[in-house]
């Protein structure tokens, strides 16, 4: 079915149109909300609170661009918002376990194995998600869009609503600061 | 030299290892999970409200708001009475030309 005549029977509260909208773009919001937060659990989560997000937020969306960018936006909003509330709550049990209320564990999160990655490629790419995970927020989402979601430049920069250039030069500093990050890590890891 | 370039291979190798990545997809019965949830926020709201309003600084709060607008009020209501009977009061006195007399005016002997 035409996506406009989906939005427009959104707009009108359609259950049929959102079970719709929610099974065809289901997995292209899963993909990059995982790409994001790197855990399947808190991708399953995040990507829910995107459809209830869009199906409270229909109207706000004028066709001004093409839908699946709106839903890479929302996408990208909620699982750095995930991120920073993750970040705030680790930050907070540090404090606590200083001040010995909370008595937790503090550990690292486990290596995240993308189930989209080859076999052989496997370890690798874990070791790359792990930088990736170190890159600042901006130089993370151009990144994770163009390599683990597969937008061209083009794409990225509408989704990100940056310039071409702007683009091109944050994916540019994300494979230096990756570079130097796996540098180091194999440099400390073969001594 | 040898270390270096065998770093150098794996950065590499390590960047190049998305490629030919495949989408990930999410589990069935996504769209129930999303109804479940839907209704879990609607009920939310009014918890959520319900939490707020019992949280002990904001009854707290509320309670003080009330009780010092009565306080007000009650002030105001007694400056506003005392200002009225005060012109009663004087009202009375003209009418019926009544002469407060203190005990000086006893004290006072006419010739």
């Amino acid at each position: 079915m035409n996506e406009w005549i989906l939005i427009e029977q959104l707009k009108q509260k359609d259950e049929s149109a959102f079970k719709t909208i929610v099974e065809t773009w289901q997995d292209m919001v899963f993909n990059t909300v995982l790409g994001i937060v790197q855990n399947s659990e808190d991708a399953e989560d995040v990507s829910q609170e995107v459809f209830v997000q869009v199906y409270e937020s229909i109207h706000s969306f004028k066709g001004e661009s093409k839908f699946s960018t709106w839903l890479y936006r929302i996408a990208i909003t909620k699982s750095m918002d995930h991120i920073r509330k993750k970040k705030r709550k680790k930050r907070f049990a540090f404090i606590q376990s200083l001040f010995g209320v909370n008595n937790e564990v503090l550990q690292d999160p486990p290596d995240f194995h993308h189930p989209g990655v080859s076999l052989d490629n496997k370890e690798r790419a874990a070791v790359l998600f792990k930088a990736i995970d170190t890159l600042p927020e901006n130089q993370k989402t151009a990144f994770t869009l163009h390599k683990v979601e597969g937008l061209s430049y083009q794409e990225v920069s509408l989704v990100m609503k940056l310039s071409l250039s702007s683009v091109e030069s944050l994916l540019h500093r994300a494979k230096n600061n990756l570079k130097r990050n796996l540098e180091n890590y194999y440099g400390n890891y073969d001594r | 030299m040898n270390k270096k370039s065998d770093i150098q291979n794996k950065v590499e190798a390590t960047l190049n290892s998305l490629q030919g990545i495949t989408s990930a997809t999410s589990g069935p019965f996504f769209f129930t999970r999303v109804q479940a949830r839907m209704r879990k926020v609607e009920r939310n709201v009014w918890e959520k409200i319900s939490a707020y309003i019992a949280r002990p600084t904001v009854a707290f709060a509320m309670v003080g708001f009330v009780l010092l607008m009565n306080t007000i009020a009650v002030f105001q209501h007694t400056k506003t009475a005392n200002l009225a009977s005060d012109q009663l009061d004087q009202s009375v006195y003209e009418e019926f030309n009544v002469a407060a007399n203190t005990f000086y005016d006893y004290e006072i002997k006419e010739p």
